[in-house]
């Protein structure tokens, strides 16, 4: 047994309670640096398939205390969502929804456990609020970002008009793939065929108004917010993880939306930048061999930046409602 | 179905079974009178994710009526203890009689009640059948076929296949032989043994069950208004006796729909109207 679990809770900005699991290294905790995983999309503090319960048993095993906890108005925690649609939800994560949730787990951790610096990890909305909620903070000692999303959802972009060079291509071969094939050929003449899609796919022009001007075309749906945030991690040498699938769409897109646009400025910032692939995985990890994949290589990462700084005796508790109940 | 009072409790917390810490979250009622605590049990991998929010806000639904609620996570799922493939249909139903020993520790009452959805609803079912202290039962779309359940769940893993690697590499005449060799298959990310898969294979629900002496609800969820009452339902029905099934117009929020599926107040009104709350 490497770790003890505690059900802890403690407040956001807005006066909601958040509720979350801390795990104490039970062997040569650190305090230096602890690790707090931001909850992926609506899937809560385990994450699909449990990744979260996963990737925090074998950081605790290195020394690291590590926190996963609900943002409000989903899991166990308090306050609501009002957004009818998922996809405007995300949209309002990867703009920033849960900086402040963040920023009151970091706060929190320092004034009950003492914990000095944070390295902010999570998969798909986690990553990005990670990176979001990372900048101009001085306790930021890093960023695990896993299938991080680049791009903004919602409801009104068309995402179609904006799939990645690598989707058409797949959906050009998913196209071909069906050309000897009658039921195929059926579907097209009953106009059972998503007609945009196989007109994207083969590059034909639509007279539609989003070609018209041209113009639309080339807007991005690039998250605005992104590039100058990572950037500022990046020159404050603060260095991050990006751990992408390999069947992910999202890795596509960091490479063409935002990598291509930001490639000089990246690659003079590139010593505290690591990008990783797990081939063929899917974006949430789903089989053994991509999980043990990636916690292999997010292991590898965090013993190599953050190496002990020998053996620090963890911050005695006068009172356990002192370290584990609200702040 | 009205907004939950923000003065309840809600306690986080973690109870033994066996070698297992089992967590779980206890609402205490709203004050006023305590009426029959009730016990949440959730369904099966993904799912159980996609529906925590509206156990949740259930939970608090029932709380603010004077119910007191526990809702916990069986041994190796959620943040209970264990890993998901030591788990399984004997060993959740053992956890449910732990989460029901920990609910009267709290809340003391003669009698208790059980809520379930999906897998967690045919749980809830064997467990009242087996005790004598389950006073009200609602199953909220109950797996009635074990069997059948077992060959949907196999379907996800040959769609992720296909998503994946463009083909089929294993079918799901392959996964069962795996299985029966005693290796695993994975479903979204959950191994399944050849335990789990032998229980999920023999559970009939309804030839399981003798008739219970609790009250039981039957919700059946439908998309369409039009639907008509499922057969292996009305067949559970009978088989329960004091029981009633209903259809409510609700998607299938057990998986991935486009909605933000936090409240089901169609689900919410038939279940609190059935419990005699208007």
């Amino acid at each position: 047994v490497n770790e003890r679990q505690h059900a802890v809770t403690f407040e956001n900005p807005r006066g909601h309670r958040l509720f979350g699991i801390l795990h104490e290294p039970l062997a040569n905790a650190r305090q230096d640096v602890g690790i707090i995983l931001l909850s992926p999309g609506i899937k809560n503090r385990v994450a699909p398939h449990r990744l979260y319960n996963k990737m925090a048993a074998a950081y605790v095993s290195l020394g690291f205390w590590v926190l996963r906890f609900d943002f409000y108005g989903l899991g166990d925690s308090e306050g609501e969502i009002r957004e009818p649609l998922l996809a405007n939800l995300y949209g309002s994560i990867q703009t920033g929804r849960y900086i402040g949730d963040t920023h009151a787990a970091m706060d929190w951790m320092r004034r009950t456990h003492g914990i000095e610096r944070f390295v902010l990890g999570g998969l798909c909305g986690g990553g990005i609020t990670g990176v979001l909620a990372g900048v101009n903070r001085r306790d930021l000692a890093g960023i695990i970002g896993l299938g991080l999303p680049v791009i903004l959802d919602g409801s009104s972009i068309d995402k179609l008009r904006h799939m990645t060079t690598g989707q058409l291509a797949r959906v050009r071969g998913h196209y071909l793939g069906k050309l000897f094939k009658p039921s195929a050929w059926l579907r097209l003449l009953t106009f059972k065929t998503d007609f945009r899609m196989l007109f994207r796919a083969f590059g034909v022009k639509g007279k539609g108004r989003n070609q018209h001007a041209g113009q639309s075309e080339q807007v991005s749906n690039l998250n605005p917010l992104f590039p100058p945030a990572f950037l500022s991690i990046l020159t404050h040498r603060k260095p991050i993880l990006l751990l992408f699938s390999g069947s992910d769409r999202l890795y596509a897109e960091y490479k063409e939306k935002f990598l291509q646009v930001y490639r000089e400025r990246v690659s003079v910032l590139s010593e505290s930048l690591q990008v990783e692939v797990v081939e063929d995985a899917n974006h949430i990890f789903t089989f053994v061999e991509w999980q043990q994949d990636m916690l292999s290589r997010t292991r590898a990462w965090l013993q190599r930046v953050f190496p002990p700084q020998g053996h620090v005796e963890a911050r005695s508790a006068t009172s356990s409602q002192e370290l584990f109940s609200a702040g | 179905v009205g907004a939950f009072s923000p003065l309840m409790t809600e306690t986080p917390l973690f109870f033994n079974r066996g070698s297992w810490q089992l967590y779980g979250v206890y609402h205490a009622s709203d004050g006023g009178s305590v009426r029959t605590p009730f016990v949440f049990c959730h369904p099966f991998g993904e799912e159980k994710l996609w529906t925590h929010r509206v156990f949740v806000r259930f939970a608090r639904e029932l709380a603010s009526r004077g119910h007191p609620v526990l809702r916990f996570d069986y041994g190796g799922n959620g943040d209970s203890g264990g890993l998901f493939e030591e788990s399984s249909i004997e060993t959740a139903r053992a956890d449910i009689d732990a989460a029901i020993d920990t609910l009267l520790q709290y809340a003391p009452a003669p009698r208790v009640g059980l809520m379930g959805m999906r897998l967690g609803a045919s749980l809830a079912c064997l467990a009242a059948v087996s005790r004598g202290d389950v006073e009200t039962l609602a199953l909220w779309a109950p797996i009635v076929d074990g069997k059948r359940y077992l060959q949907d769940l196999l379907r996800i893993n040959v769609t992720t296949q296909v998503a994946v690697y463009r083909e089929v590499r294993a079918d799901r005449e392959a996964m069962l032989k795996t299985l029966a060799a005693g290796g695993r298959v994975n479903i979204d990310g959950y191994e399944i043994t050849r335990e789990m898969s032998d229980q999920l294979h023999s559970l009939a629900l309804i030839e399981s069950i003798e008739r219970p002496s609790c009250r039981s609800l039957i919700v059946q969820i439908e998309r369409s208004k039009t639907a008509k009452v499922a057969r292996e339902l009305e067949s559970l029905r009978d088989r329960l006796g004091r029981a009633d099934l209903f259809i409510v117009d609700e998607e299938p929020f057990w998986k991935e729909t486009l909605r933000f599926y936090e409240m089901a107040p169609n689900l919410f009104a038939t279940t609190l109207t059935w419990l005699g709350h208007q």
